[in-house]
Order: C-alpha cells, then sequence, then structure tokens
C-alpha cells in the first residue's frame, strides 16, 4: 500500500482556478458556436485569475506560519500567496486589455486558455519548496508563454519571437537544471529548506550549482547580461502579452530567486549578493543606455523593463528584511504600471494599425487626452516621481541597498534614474507633439477607437499606480508580514 | 581487478566515446537528417550509463520514449520541412561564434575543474544502494508519495504543450482557402 | 559499484552539456538548435542520475524522468514553430510561382 500524501486544497487553490479556467476555455473553444466564442472563452479566463485572486488573499490570511506542504512539494505561505495575488492582478489586467485585441478573432479560445495557464504556472513556481516543482511550474508558465508569443499570425515576427523565446528559454532552464543537479550532488536533497547546512559552505559542486541556477535566474528576470531577447521578443509577441511578461514574469522571477537564496544558500550570502549587484549595475548601464536610442515604444519599453530587473536586483543585494519588503511593495506599483502602459500601446497600435514608435505618438494625448494623462501617470512612475507607487518603491528599494552597506550602488541607481528620465519624458513630450501635417491624417479624422474593457484596464492600472503611493501602509504591512517569512 | 570489472570499464569506455563523439556530431553536422540521427546515438549510450549506474527504468524510457517516439517525431518534421532551414537572427555571427566557443570551452573547462576537486573528496564512494535500486516499482512509489504533485504536473505541462503543437502545428481552414480573415 | 567511480560519469555529463551548449550558441538552423537544446538536458540527466547512484536516494532519477518529459514538451512546442515558419516560407514561394505564371 503506497501511502499518498495529505493534499493542501487551500495552497493549491489559485494555481487550481487558473487550471479550471484553461480548461473552460478551452471547452468553449470547441463547444460554443463562434460568435459568442470570445466572450465566453474571456470570461472564464478573468473568472479564473479573479478566483485566483480571491483563493491567494484566502490563503494569506490563513497562512500566519510557513510550512511546507503535500510532502514539502510547496510552500504554504504569505509570501507565496502575495506572489500569488501580484501574478493574478496582472493577469486580470491583461485579460480585460487582451479582449479587444485584433487579432483575437481567431483561435480565440486557446488564447485564454493559454494565458490562463501561463498565470497558474507562475503562482505553482512561486510556492514551490523543492527544485523538482520549481523547475516544473518554471517549464508551465515558459511553454504557455512560448506558445502565446507566437500567435500573432498577422505579423511575421511573432513566430520568429516565439521560437527565439523557446531557445533561449530552454537553454536557460537547461542552465537551470544542472545547477540544480549539481546542488542535489552536492547536498543529496531537492527540498530548499533542506539543501541549507547539507554540505560546508565552501563546497566546490555547491557553489557551481548556485552560480548556474542565478543565471538561469537571470535569464528568466531579463537582467543583463543575459538580456538579449528581450527587446526582440517583447516587439514580436502581441502587445499585451508583452506587458503580461513585463509585469509578472520578472515578478515571480525575482521573487523565486530571493526565495531560493535565502531559503538554500543562506551561508554563501556573500557570493549571491555581490553576484545580483554586478548583474544590477549591467542591467542598468545596458537597459538605460539602449532604451535611449531606441524609436519603437514596445523596444524602448523592453530595455526600460531591462533596466528595472536591475533596480529590483537591489532588493536581492540587500538580502535583508527591508529589501523584500521593498521588492514585494515595489512589483505592486511596477506590476500596474507595465501592464498599463502595454496597453496604452496596443490601443494607439489598433488606431494605426502599425507598431507604435516615439513618431507616430505625435498628438496622442490631445487626441485622446485621458489615455494621454495615463501614459503620464505611467512614465512618471517608471521614473520614480512622487505622487506614484514607483516613488516609494525606489525609495524602499534605496534605503534597503544603503542600510546593507551598498553605497556605491546608490550612486549608480540615481545616476540611472536620472539617465531614464530622458526616455520616459521623450515619450511624455511625443504624445504633445503635433502631427505633421499629411502624415497619419487618417487616423486623426476618425474618431477615437472606444474599447471599454481596454479603458477600464487602463483606469484600473492607474488607480494603483497612483492609489499605491496613498495607500503606502497598508499595502507595506502586507508587505511586511510575507516578508517576515523568509529567513533574512 | 576482477574479470566482470575490466568487461564494466570496456562497456563505459565504448559507451563514453559513443556519447562525446554523437554529441560532437549533432553539433557539427550539416544536414539536420544526420544530427537527428547521431542524437539517437547519443540517447542509446546514455542509456548504457544509465543501466551502469543501477537506474534501468529511466534507461528503458530513454531508449523506448525519447529516442522512439520523440526523435521519429523530430524525423517527420525534418522531412517535411527540409534540413536546411534558415532564420534570420539580429547580431553579427562572426564575434558571436568565437564568443560560443570560448564561453562553452571556458564552461566545459570550469567543471572539469570543480569534478576533479570534487572527487578529491568523497566522490569514489557511493551509497550502498538496495536491489530494488531503480526499478519501476520503486521509481512508482517515489512518483506517488513523495513528488505526486510533480507527477501530476508533469500531465499539466504535456498538456500546455500539446495545445501548443496544435495551434502552431495545424493549418487553419481560411487561410488554405486563401486570405487571412 | 563495478565500473569507473562518479566523477567520470559527471565528467561526461558536463561535456555533453557544454557541446549542446556551444551548438544552441553556434548552429543557425533551428532544427540544429533544438537538437543542441535537447543535448543540454541529456549532459544534465546524466549528471542528475549519476549523482542519484552516488547518494542512493532515487530524486536524481525521479528528476530525470522530469526532464524528459519536460524536452518532450519544449521539441513539441519548438517543431510546431518550425513548421510554422517552414509553411510561411512555402506559402511566399508559391506566391511567388503564381504570380511569376500571370
Amino acid at each position: 500500500m503506497i501511502r499518498t500524501p495529505a493534499i493542501d486544497w487551500l495552497t493549491l487553490a489559485p494555481s487550481l482556478a487558473l487550471l479550471a479556467a484553461t480548461i473552460a476555455s478551452l471547452m468553449a473553444a470547441v463547444l460554443v458556436p463562434e460568435r459568442r466564442r470570445r466572450n465566453v472563452s474571456w470570461f472564464f479566463c478573468l473568472a479564473g485569475y479573479a478566483g485566483a485572486f480571491a483563493a491567494a488573499a484566502i490563503l494569506f490570511d490563513r497562512s500566519p506560519h510557513s510550512r511546507g506542504v503535500i510532502a514539502n512539494a510547496l510552500f504554504r505561505d504569505r509570501y507565496g500567496a502575495l506572489a500569488a495575488m501580484i501574478v493574478a492582478g496582472v493577469g486580470l489586467l491583461t485579460t480585460l486589455v487582451y479582449y479587444g485585441e485584433r487579432s483575437t478573432v481567431d483561435r480565440v479560445g486557446e488564447r485564454f486558455a493559454l494565458l490562463a495557464s501561463a498565470g497558474g504556472g507562475m503562482i505553482l513556481f512561486a510556492q514551490s519548496a523543492n527544485l523538482l516543482t520549481l523547475f516544473l511550474g518554471l517549464e508551465w508558465l515558459s511553454i504557455s508563454l512560448y506558445v502565446l508569443c507566437a500567435l500573432e499570425r498577422e505579423r511575421p515576427e511573432a513566430i520568429e519571437a516565439g521560437f527565439k523565446y523557446l531557445i533561449v528559454g530552454g537553454f536557460s532552464s537547461a542552465i537551470l537544471v544542472f545547477g540544480a543537479a549539481f546542488v542535489y550532488g552536492a547536498t543529496g536533497t531537492l527540498n530548499l529548506a533542506q539543501i541549507a547546512g547539507k554540505a560546508p559552505s565552501g563546497d566546490l559542486f555547491l557553489i557551481t550549482g548556485l552560480a548556474m541556477i542565478l543565471v538561469g535566474f537571470a535569464f528568466k528576470a531579463s537582467a543583463a547580461p543575459f538580456h538579449t531577447w528581450t527587446p526582440d521578443v517583447y516587439q514580436g509577441a502581441a502587445t499585451p502579452v508583452s506587458g503580461f511578461m513585463a509585469g509578472a514574469t520578472k515578478a515571480v522571477a525575482l521573487l523565486v530567486a530571493l526565495r531560493v537564496l535565502s531559503v538554500s544558500f543562506s551561508a554563501q550570502e556573500h557570493l549571491w549578493t555581490s553576484a545580483a549587484a554586478a548583474l544590477a549595475v549591467t542591467s542598468l548601464v545596458v537597459g538605460n543606455l539602449a532604451a535611449l536610442a531606441q524609436r519603437d515604444l514596445k523596444r524602448m519599453l523592453a530595455y526600460s523593463s531591462i533596466s528595472h530587473a536591475g533596480f529590483l536586483l537591489f532588493a536581492i543585494t540587500a538580502a535583508s528584511s527591508l529589501g523584500t519588503r521593498a521588492l514585494l511593495y515595489y512589483l505592486i506599483p511596477y506590476g500596474a504600471a507595465s501592464v498599463g502602459v502595454f496597453a496604452l500601446a496596443a490601443l494607439h497600435e489598433r488606431e494605426l494599425g502599425e507598431p507604435a514608435t516615439l513618431d507616430n505618438l505625435a498628438g496622442f494625448g490631445w487626441r485622446r487626452p485621458l489615455s494621454g494623462i495615463a501614459l503620464w501617470i505611467f512614465m512618471l512612475s517608471f521614473a520614480g516621481f512622487p505622487l506614484t507607487g514607483g516613488f516609494v518603491g525606489k525609495v524602499y528599494l534605496f534605503a534597503a541597498a544603503y542600510r546593507s552597506g551598498w553605497t556605491w550602488l546608490l550612486i549608480v541607481g540615481a545616476v540611472a534614474t536620472l539617465v531614464s528620465l530622458g526616455y520616459y519624458l521623450a515619450v511624455v513630450r511625443a504624445i504633445y507633439m503635433r502631427p505633421e501635417p499629411g502624415e497619419k491624417a487618417a487616423a486623426k479624422e476618425e474618431p477615437p477607437l472606444l474599447d471599454r474593457m481596454l479603458s477600464t484596464a487602463v483606469f484600473a492600472a492607474v488607480i494603483v499606480t497612483v492609489g499605491s503611493f496613498f495607500a503606502v501602509q497598508p499595502l507595506i504591512d502586507l508587505a511586511k508580514h510575507a516578508a517576515s517569512q523568509l529567513p533574512l | 581487478m576482477s574479470a566482470g570489472n575490466i568487461l564494466v570499464w570496456i562497456v563505459w569506455f565504448t559507451a563514453a566515446a559513443g556519447c562525446i563523439g554523437s554529441a560532437l556530431a549533432v553539433v557539427a553536422l550539416r544536414n539536420a537528417l544526420f544530427s537527428a540521427l547521431a542524437l539517437i546515438g547519443n540517447l542509446v549510450s546514455l542509456a548504457v550509463f544509465y543501466l551502469l549506474l543501477s537506474a534501468e527504468f529511466v534507461a528503458a524510457a530513454q531508449v523506448l520514449i525519447y529516442a522512439g517516439a520523440v526523435m521519429v517525431m523530430f524525423l517527420f518534421v525534418i522531412a517535411y520541412v527540409g534540413w536546411d532551414l534558415d532564420i534570420a537572427w539580429t547580431g553579427g555571427p562572426s564575434w558571436q561564434t568565437l564568443g560560443g566557443i570560448v564561453a562553452a570551452a571556458a564552461l566545459l573547462a570550469e567543471l572539469v575543474v570543480v569534478i576533479v576537486l570534487g572527487a578529491a573528496n568523497d566522490l569514489k564512494h557511493s551509497n550502498k544502494i538496495a536491489v530494488d535500486f531503480g526499478d519501476p516499482a520503486s521509481i512508482g512509489r517515489v512518483f506517488l508519495s513523495n513528488h505526486l504533485l510533480a507527477f501530476e504536473v508533469i500531465s499539466i505541462v504535456l498538456l500546455v504543450a500539446a495545445i501548443g503543437g496544435v495551434i502552431l502545428g495545424a493549418q487553419r481552414r481560411r487561410e488554405r482557402s486563401g486570405g487571412i480573415r | 559499484m563495478l565500473g569507473p567511480a562518479i566523477a567520470w560519469y559527471l565528467v561526461v555529463g558536463s561535456a555533453i552539456f557544454a557541446i549542446g551548449a556551444a551548438g544552441v550558441m553556434l548552429r543557425r538552423n533551428p532544427l540544429i538548435m533544438l537538437l543542441s537544446l535537447e543535448l543540454m538536458l541529456n549532459g544534465a540527466n546524466l549528471v542528475l542520475i549519476a549523482f542519484a547512484r552516488r547518494h542512493g536516494s532515487l530524486d536524481g532519477q525521479v528528476f530525470a524522468l522530469a526532464v524528459m518529459a519536460v524536452a518532450a514538451a519544449e521539441v513539441v512546442v519548438g517543431l510546431g514553430l518550425v513548421v510554422a515558419m517552414a509553411r510561411r516560407k512555402i506559402e511566399i514561394d508559391v506566391d511567388l510561382l503564381s504570380r511569376l505564371r500571370k
């Protein structure tokens, strides 16, 4: 008789909700008549993300102590629950934006099924408590995203973007598995909590494994120098999907990296903090300098997300409770602003029928005053201006780095922030430029496209971005509860 | 050294030569069809290693599923699309080639140094194992107890991949009758 | 244990991994890139199974089986993309041909 482990259904509930949504949307693709298919699958996807958010909130409430469940395959704790809430929130907004995507008329059921499935994988990834579940969660989310990227059949570069993402993603997963194998070799266990203390802190296999796992995570978080795939993939994928990748994938990659490093490799802290500092500086330099040179809006946002990976890595460099809190807090306005800004880019593309560039953005702010203001707010939040959550987040991250003695990192961060103003404000300036006469006159005369779902999503993203500035205390409290469960 | 041990060493070196040789062939051959055949050779020689390491079930799965089913899929696709497919990648290839070789060589050198140094400690020893180590029953027991969740998640990953394969590989009706949308 | 010690297996596994990594970085044929990716995962699998033997625990073998399944999943999606890319190319060729004929 085999004794199967006890199943903790509440821990599984967020990813199960999204798995159910995946299957329901997929069924809708077959069973529902074509003209109602989009609404039905979309609704299932939305319901899945809403259900996942609710389940994660309940899980957060009912997990005051961190413990391993289902034969120590998953952590039941507030850190994972808060990560699940961030993913579900970003997914909810993305689903709203994705509804009106023009190419969504074809294969709608599968699109929403894959969007829900990617979220389910992310949540499992964020909760994983051993290297095997971690790897499988990562693959679940990655494979969904590879396909989602390649779905834009109308654009020839989409399939190539999907393929590039698959190759680079597979490459980084293979490095991660190889690293995991060496960690297993050094310690004899796959369990994250048991890895610490099983081998001497200078064990060569353990350190090799640590280095390779770190590289794997750096690829997923698109931190330089492992970022080269990011601009191509963000440009090739459907615009709402790019927003989802920028907001959610990066978030879980960094959160899981921080958990693995702090839980399993506490004895090697001096090594991984230095490595994270090096990655942070490279990302800031590469991301900011390359972003300055971009004219294509989505490419620019891709480089901006690389530079944000640099800022977010400050939290891992700090390796403190304050750093964890800062990371968890900052991911909330950052995720909202990412989805929001890609939603506006999608809106602009739908009106124009061509990729958004800084040149054809001219006049956007006059034609659509409210969307213009929203774009303002997202850009200022990315740049870290007061009255947006980005400001508080950056202050927290800088404070965490300073407290842990990384003063020189602060200087790099400050310079990077100044440089980033160059391209963020360029967008703000571009949308209030008068369009050149004759160019895009058609777009000007047409009445602006009305998309209620997309407007709702942008509005919600603005509320979160600005609201997180005014509601700092409750959000920080949430982050504090979650952060206290990591051994930092 | 006993006669049995000498025999194992001979088998080991044959398999190692097969592994490394076929791996090099996969990367170096121009024709993807031959590369795929070389990978099958690589998979079979690896299965020999797995048997020597008392992983009987994994060895069987490797030969039946990996070298059998997965590679047949590969061969079908190569037959369908032709072996000389090329895609455009951004970035100049010349310095990338050099960088790739240097990076891979550095990685290999580093790993070998690590392994040799690590072997100085206790790698020569391995734990005593039970008779049923690595047989199907024991693997099944682990999958249903300690790694139950992983077992279930594998099926989800395969489901997602199947959806992806169908969406990407299948031809649309409207596309075939000409004109997109 | 008969035959060579664990370290020998690790060296072979690392070599296969490095050769595969070089293949992914150097080759531009999508099919061969996919095959090289498989090589990398196989190198990792050999290391996992060697360590499983060393520790006398089945976790490594179970991980290796999971890696195999995931590799198959990646191959399915990768080949789907290859077919889609090739089909686009064929469509373009056919377009060109029919235009030339007119």
